[in-house]
């Protein structure tokens, strides 16, 4: 087949990604490896590289938006970067000593593996506003990770501090490793962290949580990318596509970001999901 | 001396000063600059790739290892002055690469600039982190 209609492809398949993933609120990165390896037969490592890319340059163009609203906390987020980097850059070492040893059905039956853990992860948040009864710990009041926002909802000045950073420094290091492996921003886990541990409020933690996803992705892509494992005339079509499909969900279609589409979403990653897991496991 | 500020106890009845707005605003330059710059030598790649050799197969693809020596700088730049698709394709993933590299870069500054000597040293770590991945881990791995 033409390398110009697999582009071409590429291209259509990243729109529909980051459309759908933008809906759900997971973003499309997440669907995009096993789609790359069951649908086109892309080399796994490449796929991934691939999807680091494209999860870079959605996460580039959501946190410059966030940053410009001042709704980033820019402390919080280069804190807990100390976590994600390291983390990244074990996943992709991993990754790419696991394809090295052939060990393909490893990283199959993992990443089917890590999609299938997000989705009751995805279904069981319920995320507050504004969290009550935070108790800021010492790291958080001597690093000053708190601040305030206005929220144009309330119609109020909210302050915030971070909670037990320790726990999520240590959820941090998991969604880095995650990322890295796989090529995937880990915004679940990155909010569990956010929300759970540090107890931020919600428009913060998503704001910071898309802040740190493309310095996560950065350490991982910058090491596959060193390595060889990046094919741009794969990445560069998947990158455009998912950019494009991403902004179009959050811009032109906001009104359609309801249960069902998250759902559909859903769905699909189970059978990615299990796809990959009975491909691992040489079922399929 | 030390121009380190004494570190206070922060809490919600003294609330962390924020860092200037021009610290946000210079940031989200540098991730539109990097993402607009990405995104133009993606497409410009693309179609010049695609005009030079509209036949090209997967497997061609795969067989080469065209994209590997762009990682020489100086052969990157020699291929830039050709006008190689390939070459642009390879800038443009380094520079989407690099960008929330320079984001951490201008953290640092503004927070060497407020005088936050402990954030400083945290955001100089992820930069060096992300160097060494870029620069020494990944190049390692690259051989078989």
């Amino acid at each position: 087949m033409d390398l110009l209609l697999i582009a071409l492809l590429f291209f259509l398949v990243a729109i529909g990604a980051g459309f759908l993933g933008s809906l759900a609120g997971l973003g499309g990165g997440v669907i995009l490896v096993p789609i790359l390896v069951i649908g086109f037969h892309v080399d796994f490592v490449l796929a991934v590289g691939a999807s680091a890319i494209s999860v870079l340059a959605t996460s580039t163009a959501a946190g410059a938006t966030y940053v410009h609203d001042h709704l980033t906390d820019l402390r919080i987020g280069m804190f807990l970067e100390i976590a994600t980097v390291p983390g990244a850059l074990i996943g992709a070492t991993i990754t790419i000593y696991l394809a090295k040893l052939g060990l393909y059905p490893v990283l199959f039956v993992t990443l089917g593996a890590v999609l299938l853990s997000t989705i009751p992860g995805s279904f069981l948040r319920h995320r507050t506003e504004v969290p009550e009864g935070v108790v800021p710990d010492r790291r958080s009041r001597t690093l000053g990770l708190g601040g305030s926002y206005h929220d144009r909802h309330l119609d109020r000045e909210v302050p915030y501090m971070a909670a037990s950073t320790r726990p999520a420094l240590g959820v941090m290091f998991g969604a880095g490793l995650v990322a890295g492996m796989f090529g995937i921003g880990s915004g679940v886990l990155k909010v569990l962290a956010l929300d759970g541990a540090l107890r931020l409020p919600m428009k913060v933690s998503t704001a910071t949580s898309n802040f740190m996803i493309g310095v996560t992705a950065a350490a991982g892509a910058g090491v596959l990318l060193a390595a060889g494992y990046m094919n741009p005339v794969i990445a560069a079509p998947v990158a455009l596509g998912t950019t494009v499909g991403s902004l179009a969900g959050s811009r032109i279609l906001p009104g359609l970001r309801n249960e069902v589409v998250r759902y559909v979403f859903l769905v699909l990653m189970a059978v990615l999901a299990v796809e990959l897991i009975a491909r691992g496991l040489g079922y399929a | 001396m030390s121009d380190e500020r004494p570190l206070p106890e922060y809490g919600f009845d003294r609330l962390p000063e924020p860092l200037p707005s021009r610290a946000y605003a210079t940031m989200a330059i540098v991730l539109r600059a990097g993402l607009f710059l990405s995104v133009a030598l993606f497409a410009l790649g693309l179609v010049l790739f695609f005009v030079e050799r509209p036949h090209e197969t997967i497997a061609d693809l795969a067989a080469s290892q065209r994209f590997l020596r762009f990682l020489d700088p100086s052969v990157l730049v020699a291929g830039l002055a050709q006008g190689d698709p390939t070459a642009i394709l390879s800038l443009g993933m380094f520079t989407l690469v690099a960008t929330p590299m320079a984001r951490v870069l201008t953290g640092m500054f503004y927070f060497h600039e407020h005088r936050e000597k402990a954030m400083t040293r945290l955001t100089l770590t992820v930069l060096l982190l992300l160097l060494v991945g870029s620069l020494l881990l990944g190049p390692y791995l690259a051989h078989p």
